[in-house]
């Protein structure tokens, strides 16, 4: 295995974030204020944290999840029922929306991490078409297929936050603190703990790291952000239904995570602003915009298989060596990676 | 890291500005822009493609008579996937768009749902061919919908199971989406109420195509005939199968199930069947018989009760605008919410308070092959 | 009626256990999921649909459309989604086959029209009748087709050379290479075959359900791997009984709960095994 292929972020990228955050802060004045273009960035900023938490799973513990929708689900769903059953307030249902879909995901975790990583992809699949049937399933609770209407916007300090741009500010608030909050995991002993075990569990676990424990806190931590995440898009969106959280959910983010590099904090990021932005960009092709998007997916996993910011070092030396390595024999690479996956 | 940063930087500019201009239209004070937005693509496609068609044909042929207020209708059509986020997302630019005056779309209720507040706060006709659910046009003034709510279609429904067929006990079979527990709700309302009994109610998920255990299930409730709250292409499906396990009793279904495809998909299993309709392909009114047969020509299959709403839409649009004397989106929408016996395609429309078009439906059933009003 | 969905289950069981088959070809040769079967299978059911249409009623002309459409879109899934990603993360390959997935998909729908397509019955009259429930002849020719395939791929695999460069590979790669074996060419084999039988069900499924469309792979897909682990994903015996298993449990459980729960109970009985017997029911034991 190429070690460390991600190890990301020095310090001397301070500037770079400094700058990407006071750009994205700018950004409805750039777009001159047009809603359509904001309602792009809000949604661009909300899967750069869905993204960057499934990239917790995939990228710094080396496991599979797809069933990260149906997380995003769960906290949709819990905050919309308890601001409309309950009259709560959003800053109030939000965290919990989180705490009980960290507290599924914690036990899902349990269940299911002890397993080969691989099988994961199975339990987590069917995890997510289960939490989808459940919602259909339960009218009393969750309305069944007649989705949640009305759900209330955030206020704050009494004022209603109902324009594009305000909402843009706050899921950018909320996508920022997230993004710190995994940077900042990722460069504590418990991220060095996750990346050893992705790197080689076998050694990490000789070295007194306890690898399930640390998968299931990457697991929790990696459900709490989606569940918040679904929090702020129920009250965002207003009206939520099952049909929003199912599998293709779960594979668009864990396209955003792949396209845009696993492993490291800026990849899911791009993975995220692309996939956003080219069904938009593509509109004038008609019934042809689809097509256009699977070819193009297909051809950049093709030519970039590591992710798009997992080359050049751009920002993360990345390990550009293997780009080609299907025009050598094949082999060797292929036996790399079939111990890898042990 | 500078060189890169300064470089990110502009590209993000260069991107974005190119966006700003890209987004903001130019006023036109000769046109009279909408929008449509539809499944395009997806799992929907075949009903956003008849939307896109019907919407066309009905704008060519206005512009063609000389437009509305001497000025000819423009279109833009965005494709939502049938995708809620998509379609909040199209309503995000349609609504940012000055020059637009009013939105057709979308085909779900789930979609049109999640877009409504969004059109609600920037004040834009949002007129659905399609949408059913309970709370949609209630949800907002600015929402419309001239599909018709199950309160008129379902009586008529029941009335014909009671009153002609005499049927006493009915099995359910429905599509677990938002419509269909709607139309299965209610057809079971108005039948309990007129003497009826259902005796077993079945869903399934949408994409389910094996049939074959919810129909062996109900077939032991012995019930004496089948009601389906599903679109034709499931009908179709439902039909051939209990055919081919020989289980023969009167069927009866929603609107939905009529359709030209009905009858190429389910053969001789389909003969029989009860639906209803407020268009009808067959009705010797000349305007129907020339969108028809037009269609046809254009797009080489029968429109169905989808693509006619679709149109229906078009015309009640530009009759609201005439009204309304101008292209100010509340002139238009009151102009709007005041339709009174608007002749469309798929009978008139009148709204009601809460924006719900009043529909009268007429029974049919196919007979040899062909859809045939029932007397 | 117990016997009647016991029927049907097993018809059905038959399609979910050829899609069993496929998904467990490419796991054992290359612990993989592809994640365009689903239109694998839907463009067999077109090829199908194509040759019955305008070319001849000939059933088994289109068995074999379904079968030649399956093969070539399936060597050239694993021509860029396998062999040209290899010795990069796994997560790269299963994206690229989403990619597939969207990109057959839609492009099959812009290809044919939206709208479903349907299809003529084959042998749909009654063959037997046990105590009032009714099996018709494709019934019995899909559960005979089911069996054939699955003991032609054990003759394949058991008493061919191919068969055993097949499981020579899957075993252990690089012992195979040394040996001097083909690895790309078995793979490559192994991987079009997963393709040619999804689409050969696919025409299957279209004639049994006279209808095709753009969507129709999806819910099939997931059942049939669904099947695969369920009756132990190494082992192909073990995915034909996963798959006619899944098929009587789910028509089984409409008869005594709602049928809205019917895939509920699919999934569930995946994830319990996947917890107490995560190697499926036939499956070889292997280190977890």
């Amino acid at each position: 295995m190429n070690t460390f292929m991600a190890m990301p972020l020095k310090r001397n990228q301070t500037p770079f974030w400094i700058g990407a955050v006071v750009l994205v802060l700018a950004v409805p004045g750039l777009l001159g204020g047009s809603d359509y273009l904001i309602q792009i960035a809000t949604m661009m900023a909300l899967y750069v944290v869905l993204a960057s938490s499934l990239n917790l799973i995939i990228g710094f513990t080396g496991m599979y999840s797809l069933g990260h929708g149906a997380f995003y689900g769960i906290g949709a769903y819990t905050s919309a029922i308890l601001a409309i059953n309950l009259d709560w307030t959003f800053w109030v249902t939000m965290p919990i929306a989180g705490i009980l879909t960290a507290l599924v995901g914690a036990f899902l975790g349990l269940a299911t991490l002890r397993l080969r990583q691989t099988f994961l992809v199975f339990g987590t699949l069917a995890f997510g078409e289960i939490v989808r049937i459940l919602i259909m399933n339960w009218p009393s609770l969750t309305r069944g297929p007649m989705g949640i209407p009305g759900i209330p916007p955030p206020s704050i300090l009494g004022f209603e936050l109902v324009s594009s741009t305000q909402y843009y500010y706050l899921i950018l608030v909320f996508a920022i603190l997230m993004v710190f909050l995994i940077f900042r995991l990722y460069h504590s002993r418990v991220g060095r703990a996750w990346v050893a075990i992705r790197e080689d569990e076998i050694a990490a676990s000789s070295m007194g790291i306890s690898v399930f424990g640390y998968k299931v806190l990457a697991f929790t931590i990696a459900c709490l952000i989606a569940g918040l995440a679904g929090a702020f898009y129920a009250h965002f969106i207003t009206f939520i239904s099952a049909d929003q959280f199912g599998m293709n959910e779960s594979f668009l983010i864990l396209t955003m995570v792949a396209l845009g590099g696993t492993g490291s904090i800026i990849g899911p990021i791009i993975g995220a602003l692309i996939l956003i932005i080219i069904p938009e960009a593509f509109r004038f092709l008609a019934e042809y915009r689809m097509v256009l998007y699977g070819a193009l997916l297909i051809l950049v996993i093709v030519v970039k298989p590591e992710g798009l910011a997992g080359v050049k070092g751009l920002f993360a030396p990345a390990s550009g060596a293997r780009r080609f390595s299907f025009l050598r024999s094949g082999f060797s690479a292929e036996c790399e990676k079939v111990e890898g996956a042990k | 890291m500078k060189k890169k940063l300064i470089s990110l930087i502009s590209t993000v500019l260069l991107v974005s500005s190119g966006f700003a201009a890209w987004a903001a239209g130019t006023p036109n004070s000769s046109i009279i822009h909408i929008a449509l937005t539809a499944p395009i693509t997806g799992d929907y496609a075949e009903y956003g493609n008849n939307f896109k068609h019907s919407v066309e044909m009905a704008i060519d042929e206005i512009n063609a008579n000389g437009g509305v207020l001497n000025k000819k209708f423009e279109l833009s059509v965005g494709d939502s996937k049938g995708d809620p986020k998509e379609s909040a997302m199209l309503a995000q630019k349609w609504t940012s768009d000055s020059t637009i005056v009013a939105q057709i779309g979308d085909f779900t209720s789930t979609c049109c749902m999640a877009a409504q507040p969004i059109y609600n706060r920037a004040g834009m006709i949002q007129l659905s061919p399609t949408a059913s659910h309970t709370k949609f046009a209630s949800g907002s003034k600015w929402s419309f919908s001239v599909y018709g709510s199950q309160y008129w279609e379902q009586p008529v429904m029941a009335a014909l199971a009671v009153d002609k067929l005499k049927f006493k006990n009915m099995a359910l079979l429905y599509i677990n989406n938002d419509w269909g527990v709607d139309t299965q709700k209610s057809f079971k309302e108005n039948f309990e109420k007129r003497g009826g009994k259902i005796v077993a109610t079945e869903s399934y998920f949408q994409g389910e195509t094996d049939f074959n255990a919810v129909l062996t299930k109900l077939k032991e409730f012995k019930p004496d005939a089948l009601f389906l709250a599903t679109m034709y292409n499931d009908g179709a499906l439902i039909s051939k199968q209990r055919e081919k396990m020989s289980w023969n009793l009167p069927v009866i279904g929603a609107s939905a199930l009529y359709s030209p495809q009905l009858i190429q998909l389910g053969g001789t299993a389909v003969n029989g069947i009860y639906s209803n309709v407020s268009f009808f392909a067959k009705d010797p009114d000349p305007r129907i018989q020339a969108y028809v047969s037009t269609f046809e020509k254009k797009f080489g299959n029968t429109p169905n009760f989808a693509a006619a709403l679709a149109y229906d839409c078009v015309y009640i649009l530009a009759d609201a605008i005439k009204r309304a004397g101008s292209v100010d989106r509340n002139a238009v929408r009151d102009a709007l919410a005041s339709s009174k016996d608007f002749k469309g395609l798929a009978g008139s429309i009148t709204f009601t308070a809460e924006r719900n078009a009043i529909k009268t439906y007429k029974p049919v059933q196919v007979i040899n092959g062909e859809f045939q009003l029932v007397e | 009626m117990f016997l009647q969905q016991l029927i049907n289950g097993i018809a059905q069981g038959s399609l979910f256990a050829l899609i069993a088959i496929s998904f467990s070809l490419v796991w054992g040769l290359l612990r993989m999921v592809n994640f365009a079967m689903g239109e694998l299978y839907m463009l067999g059911a077109y090829a199908g649909w194509l040759v019955v249409m305008h070319v001849t009623p000939n059933l088994g002309v289109a068995l074999f459309a379904g079968f030649m459409v399956g093969w070539i879109v399936g060597w050239l899934i694993e021509k860029v989604a396998f062999k040209a990603m290899r010795g990069v993360p796994h997560i790269a390959s299963l994206v690229c086959t989403i990619g597939f997935s969207f990109f057959l998909k839609e492009t099959a729908s812009t290809l044919f029209g939206a709208e479903t397509k349907s299809m003529p019955s084959y042998y749909s009259q009654t063959a037997f009748t046990i105590a009032e429930a009714n099996i018709s002849w494709l019934q019995v020719l899909m559960v005979a087709v089911a069996i054939i395939m699955m003991v032609l791929l054990q003759l394949l695999f058991y008493r061919t050379k191919v068969g055993l460069a097949v499981r020579a590979v899957a075993l252990d790669y690089r012992t195979a290479s040394l040996m001097g074996m083909k690895v790309d060419r078995v793979t490559s084999l192994a991987f079009s075959l997963s393709g040619a039988l999804v689409g050969f069900v696919g025409v299957l499924a279209a004639i049994y359900y006279n209808a095709v469309n753009a969507g129709m792979g999806f819910v099939p897909a997931i059942k049939g791997f669904t099947a695969a682990v369920f009756g132990g994903i190494t082992s192909i015996p073990g995915a034909i009984l996963g798959g006619y298993l899944l098929g009587a449990i789910e028509n089984l459980s409409v008869k005594f709960m709602s049928s809205g729960y019917r895939d509920f109970v699919s999934f569930l009985i995946l994830i319990i095994f996947l917890l107490f017997r995560p190697n499926g029911i036939l499956g070889k034991k292997t280190k977890l």
